[in-house]
């Protein structure tokens, strides 16, 4: 296999790898959600690095954006859409919807509020630092609910907890043992959510000594977290998920082409870096990487959106993308959405269809398509939607599998 | 060749050749609307003085909130120029009608007052397919053609006009308006001569417009009956159940304006009978409403005729499916009040007389004010046997208090503590939360918009939202003193509004709130979502008033009244 | 070499031709609230069930006489009809050890066939869905057809399983063509919508629900599972806690009526033998009498299974109601033993991924 540092060294396009609109297709949808032709544009222009740069920065306008979502702020997964249709910080929302995913923390199991509190607080981390994110998270109340452990008492710790803390937030399977699990869960011993508020309860906390993956010491909470974080096959398996997220679903990476990565986020657990190199990958813009992962309910619909240029109301269109699997705010279980081909069966491909065809209705491709100089129709949304230089009806192209493709 | 294109063209050359065939010299005087378009609409609409309405809207202020629609502030630009509302009376002197039939088949007709009114709007049209066909895409969809005594055109190949004589049509389906220009056959039906709608119109006209619905059409559309459908809860079919199960089985509903003045009248009217299980909203003979009972900061009233022993004997007609709501009811109804008979022990108390009142809130200030502040509201009921079944009901609303609290603690939420409270000798109880604790008595939570509360005065109960609504009660009800008028009219429900002014200030305390909603289920932007929300509480602030009464008693009729400053 | 994109979604040009899906069919119906089973499966000359019920008992000429001392409530004689016809098996005391006699944990409990307050986040279908699921064939192995929200029995860890409130919500409103499986899946089910069914149902929702499942099953579109509701969200109409009577004999006439046209329909072109159908619900009712002409919670109540190839008849010994704890009868069969035989012996699905544990099988199908 090649030399792994080659594939994660960045991309320099040239005669014979030239940066091309598909490239920067492909760029753009995994570094956010839709692609528009003027973003288009722009990255063909720019090329890989300067547009990841880019992207990995809040915009000038983004405080003026927030400022006028602010009114939104306590609303829902509703809220949240038509933030994710409307920023100009796709990046953001992007890796605010990975943890999410990753921590698998849901309204339903919890409440809408503290649902909606734990996003916000995902948001400030997406591509911060993971340790911090991790800290804060386990001092947020909605981890507890919705687990299930409301009550960390000293005589009945929380193994569920702690059982998901190991294999699904940090270590990962195959790693640790039914005794850490044992073990961590005595060490959230203390942690309670009264009134839907994060308490630390000395009395109940389980001060003697503790055994988690080999390290021994009278651990607490951030005591556990920093076990853990300090054990290598954290950044690993941080790593492997956020290969799965940014650069194919459908193939397993080999041990040995994720080691730079995780050696490098397991110095400091900086995301953003992290995320950055990914992207600007010559192995990101390789075949291993293109069109190899499904888009998701929301990546389809914005993807539909951005292109078209319309403005979908938030609240119905949640309903709709629920029914396709992603109720935005409560994934069905605490891993989180399965991903890739879970999100495609015969029903959904028909819910899909007939979704992209009444987002088209409400839509003026010509005047779109002629605003951007172009008088064919058909081929400009070709290019734009595929990068294809073959026209066809723009519905044939929303349902076609090479679309239902990121 | 798109199919528009060849149905464009095929109807206007068949125009043209028809108003060449059928009308050689000078094109004859067309029949008036109604006896031009056919029978069998879903809904026909017709404005005897459209200018005299469009004079009245603006007054009200009505013409400046629509220009922030889209739509209208373009066809505003486009009118303007031209006249503007002169253009328009000009247009409509004869009435404006509008139709429309199944399949999405529409047509407006606008009776000008003669052929030369419609001079301008011939020179517009010719100016826009101009402009049209110069773009690329307008190709043979785009036509303007003048034949003798008008003109036919269309200038985006979506929306299709005629002219002939001092008539202009317009649909946005070619097929129908050929159908209206070809001369009739021998057995043509128009509006005029159908049976339920000459019914209608005789209750329906006389004033500046009225709107005809065919129901016993329109409710076999599934879309139609889902939106007349409620909730299925027991509350709806209480209050709005008569008016649902009215249009859902009468064969026709129309609806009359009246503009008189400062004062917009709507009357309603529909032909059918109720069910008998709706019985329970008919007052009985020589019997009617309670006059309202004025409380200050009053925001808006009800007075109802509604008998509940009737209604609950009926329950398993009006609800024959046991849904869990109904079940829910039943067990929690039979708990508040320990297993008692309901119909004939707690129901059968109630005088069918009740009333309902809502006021603006005034928070005390040592106590703290919330965020978003919510009116008070309060039903008073009048009851049989008041000794005796004021401790029986008095035992259910403390239960009912203790259930809510017991759950609020499962979910760890504050609960309401009970307190009793004196007011002109009346000893009451009420439940209020703690606001201890609370971190800014500036910006409660909602939950301190709500203080229930129970008087028992005389032969009424006063079940309030908050106590001091409840001592504005007590103060309305002895001014009465017993002595009750007799009922105005055979109304069985009447809400009465009053200063719009006064609800605006409430709706625009809760801003935030109605701009989410707005943006989130419509698509709209903030900034445009805000601008609505400002003309509308601009139009609100106009009303000095408004009532809307329905009667059960020949058909079902409603009345709305609104009075603009 | 990684595998191509065509391959991966698995919809190989090859698969032109409607693939046979058909196989056997679940149909779950979930009644919320608590079913009375005493007063729906009624043992009328027992004293032990008489004396408690001063206003609810039934008596012998009050039922529909289905076994020496055991009758139906009289608004069943659709039941009656399917008993008689060997199409109805009725499995008496279904439960479990220690019954939650609360709503939620009860519900849950039957819903992730999972007593244990565990924190199971995935129903037992939704595993079992996931179980059936094939990536490549995309097929969709269970749905939920009803208002409702989707309850907790299709909740999947992979699968997405549609809610379908319309039969029209799996139709294609988009104009497209080409020959992919679900594009012709969709259109079998206008076909099926369009050509109608002439087999009369009661007006109830259960029965629409019920009517839909039919049409779906004629789709052929390789569902396995189906789930319908009766009842409604929680609590539940069967929750009959005042005034019982009147209630409990709707629901059960809305319940008997429409199984039984839903198996009329399925059996007059041929396709009850491919379909079973069990309720379920959270638990039965307290022997006697609450003072509101009501019963309470209870635990232990009869399970109803219905198809063209099941054992007709009384499964299981009846409740022992001499020997009653908190008021109600005891289990005498784990409803696991139910789930585990119509997955393993009905759908072919292994039982023990799903439920966890192995049961023993009961000997319900032929």
């Amino acid at each position: 296999m090649q030399d792994s540092a080659a594939l994660w060294s960045p991309l320099a396009p040239s005669s014979a790898r030239p940066w091309t609109p598909a490239l920067a297709s492909h760029l753009l949808r995994r570094a956010g959600f839709g692609v528009s032709w003027g973003e288009l544009q722009q990255a063909v222009a720019e090329g890989p690095a300067k547009t990841v740069s880019r992207l990995l920065q809040p915009p000038s306008r983004y405080e003026a954006f927030e400022e006028r979502l602010a009114p939104l702020a306590r609303g829902g997964p509703e809220a949240w859409l038509y933030r994710i249709l409307e920023t100009p910080w796709p990046l953001l929302e992007k890796m605010t919807l990975f943890w999410h995913n990753h921590f698998g923390v849901a309204a339903s199991r919890s409440t809408a509020e503290l649902a909606g509190s734990f996003i916000s607080l995902l948001r400030r981390h997406a591509l911060g630092r993971f340790d911090q994110l991790l800290a804060a998270v386990c001092r947020h109340p909605a981890l507890y609910v919705s687990l299930g452990a409301r009550a960390c008492r000293k005589s009945a710790p929380e193994t569920g907890l702690a059982s998901a803390l190991l294999g699904l937030y940090t270590v990962g399977p195959g790693v640790f043992g039914e005794s850490d699990v044992r073990e961590t869960a005595r060490a959230f011993t203390g942690a309670y959510v009264l009134r839907d508020e994060f308490r630390w309860l000395d009395y109940e906390h389980d001060a003697g000594e503790k055994t988690i993956l080999g390290r021994k010491g009278n651990f607490d909470i951030d005591g556990a977290v920093r076990v853990l974080l300090e054990h290598p096959s954290t950044a690993r398996f941080i790593v492997r998920k956020v290969y799965r997220w940014l650069v194919s679903e459908m193939d397993e990476p080999a041990g040995e082409l994720l080691e730079p990565l995780a050696a490098g986020f397991a110095r400091d657990y900086d995301i953003a870096r992290l995320v950055g190199t990914v992207l600007r990958s010559n192995h990101f813009f390789s075949e291993a990487a293109y069109k190899r992962r499904v888009k998701s309910p929301v990546e389809y619909a914005a993807a539909i959106a951005a292109a078209l240029e319309i403005s979908p109301p938030a609240a119905p269109l949640h309903q709709r993308l629920a029914g396709l699997g992603q109720n935005l705010f409560d994934p069905p279980t605490r891993e989180g959405w399965a991903g890739g081909r879970s999100w495609l069966n015969q029903f959904t491909l028909v819910a899909r269809a007939n979704l992209a065809a009444s987002m088209l209705a409400q839509a003026r491709p010509e005047a779109v398509a002629e605003k951007h100089g172009s008088k064919d129709v058909r081929s400009f949304f070709a290019r734009l939607l595929i990068q294809s230089e073959t026209p066809a009806p723009i519905l044939d192209i929303l349902v076609s599998t090479e679309f239902q493709l990121a | 060749m798109k199919a528009i294109d060849v149905v464009g063209r095929a109807w206007a050359s068949l125009v043209l050749l028809l108003a060449c065939a059928a009308y050689a010299q000078a094109p004859p005087a067309l029949p008036k609307a109604l006896e031009w378009l056919p029978q069998g609409a879903l809904a026909v609409l017709r404005i005897e003085q459209p200018a005299e309405l469009l004079d009245a809207a603006s007054r009200w202020g009505l013409l400046e909130a629509l220009s922030s629609n889209p739509d209208l502030s373009n066809l505003e630009r486009l009118l303007g120029p031209l006249g503007g509302k002169s253009l328009v009376s000009g247009l409509t002197a004869g009435g404006l009608t509008v139709a429309a039939y199944p399949g999405d088949r529409t047509v407006i007709v606008a009776d000008a007052r003669d052929a030369s009114s419609l001079e301008p709007i011939h020179k517009l049209a010719q100016t826009l397919v101009a402009l049209q066909k110069n773009s690329p895409k307008a190709g043979d969809r785009v036509f303007y053609r003048e034949h003798p005594g008008g003109a036919s055109w269309t200038f985006d190949g979506k929306q299709f006009f005629a002219s002939m004589g001092g008539r202009l049509a317009m649909s946005s389906r070619a097929d129908v308006l050929k159908a209206l220009f070809q001369p009739r056959p021998a057995d043509f039906q128009p509006l005029s001569s159908w049976t339920v709608l000459a019914e209608a119109r005789k209750r329906l006209e006389g004033g500046a417009g009225w709107l005809f619905l065919n129901l016993a059409l329109l409710n076999q559309d599934p879309n139609f009956r889902k939106s007349l459908a409620g909730d299925g809860s027991a509350l709806d079919v209480i209050v709005a159940g008569f008016l649902r199960q009215s249009l859902q089985n009468a064969p026709w509903a129309g609806l009359a304006l009246r503009i008189e003045g400062g004062e917009f009248q709507i009357r309603g009217f529909s032909d059918g009978r109720l069910p008998r299980a709706m019985a329970f909203t008919t007052p009985a003979p020589g019997q009617g409403l309670l006059p309202k009972l004025s409380v200050p900061r009053e925001l808006a009233s009800a007075s109802l005729w509604r008998d509940l022993a009737l209604f609950y004997s009926a329950r398993d007609v009006i609800f024959p499916e046991r849904s869990s709501a109904g079940i829910l009811f039943e067990n929690f109804m039979e708990i508040f009040f320990s297993g008692r008979d309901l119909k004939n022990e707690v129901f059968a108390r109630f005088h069918p007389a009740v009333r309902l009142v809502v006021a603006e809130q005034r928070y005390d200030p040592a106590i703290g004010v919330p965020e978003e502040p919510y009116p008070a509201v309060a039903l008073v009921f009048r009851v049989d046997r008041p000794d005796e079944f004021g401790e029986i009901f008095e035992e259910a609303w403390q239960k009912a208090i203790g259930i809510t609290n017991f759950t609020r603690g499962q979910q760890a939420q504050p609960g309401i503590i009970l307190d009793k409270a004196t007011h002109a000798g009346v000893t009451f109880t009420y439940g209020y939360f703690s606001v201890r604790g609370e971190k800014d008595r500036g910006k409660l939570p909602a939950r301190f918009n709500v203080r229930p509360s129970l008087a028992r005065t005389g032969p009424y109960f006063i079940l309030s939202s908050t106590d001091q609504l409840a001592r504005d009660l007590i103060d309305a009800v002895r001014r009465e003193d017993g002595r009750t008028p007799p009922p105005a009219s055979a109304a069985h429900t009447l809400i009465e509004i009053g200063s719009g002014a006064q609800i605006a200030a409430l709706l625009e305390a809760n801003r935030a709130s109605y701009l989410r909603q707005n943006v989130l289920s419509s698509g709209k932007k903030p900034e445009a979502a805000a601008k609505e929300f400002d003309n509308n509480l601009a139009l609100l602030r106009r009303i000095a008033g408004a009532t809307l009464a329905f009667t059960s008693a020949d058909g079902q009729t409603a009345e709305l009244t609104v009075r603009i400053k | 070499m990684p595998i191509s994109r065509r391959a991966f979604l698995g919809f190989p040009a090859a698969l032109l031709a409607r693939p046979a899906a058909s196989g056997n069919v679940l149909v779950a119906v979930q009644l919320a609230g608590g079913n009375d089973g005493l007063n729906a499966v009624v043992p009328f000359d027992d004293d032990h069930y008489a004396r408690p019920r001063p206003t609810l008992r039934l008596s012998a000429a009050q039922v529909r006489k289905i076994a020496p001392s055991t009758g139906l409530h009289s608004e069943m004689p659709g039941f009656e009809r399917l008993f008689k016809e060997g199409r109805l098996a009725i499995v008496q005391a279904v439960g479990y050890p220690k019954m939650h006699r609360d709503h939620g944990a009860a519900m849950r409990s039957w819903q992730t066939a999972n007593p244990a307050p565990s924190g199971e986040e995935t129903g037992w279908l939704g595993r079992a869905a996931d179980q059936a699921w094939n990536p490549a064939e995309g097929n969709v192995p269970a749905a939920f057809v009803g208002t409702i929200g989707q309850p907790l029995t299709l909740r999947a860890r992979r699968t997405v399983v549609p809610s379908l409130r319309d039969p029209k919500d799996w139709t294609l409103t988009a104009e497209v063509s080409g020959p992919s499986p679900a594009w012709a899946a969709a259109r079998r089910v206008s076909t099926v919508l369009h050509r109608g069914t002439a087999s009369p149902y009661p007006s109830c929702s259960l029965a629409q629900s019920l009517r839909n499942v039919a049409q779906f099953i004629r789709a052929d579109l390789g569902v396995s599972v189906y789930l319908v509701e009766h009842g409604g969200p929680p609590p539940g109409g069967y929750d009959n806690h005042a005034n019982q009577a009147g209630h409990h004999a709707v629901l059960l006439r809305e319940l008997s009526e429409s199984v039984a046209a839903f198996c009329s329909d399925l059996a007059s072109d041929g396709w009850l033998d491919r379909v079973v159908l069990m309720t379920y619900s959270e638990f039965g009712r307290t022997v006697s009498e609450n003072g509101r002409r009501g019963t309470n919670h209870g635990a232990a109540a009869p399970v109803f299974v219905a198809g063209g190839r099941v054992k007709g008849g009384l499964h299981g010994a009846p409740p022992d109601l001499s020997k009653l704890e908190g008021d109600a009868p005891v289990a005498l069969i784990d409803f696991r033993s139910l789930y585990a035989t119509v997955l393993e012996k009905w759908l072919g699905l292994p039982a023990e991924p799903v439920l966890g544990q192995r049961f023993e099988l009961l000997d319900l199908l032929a």
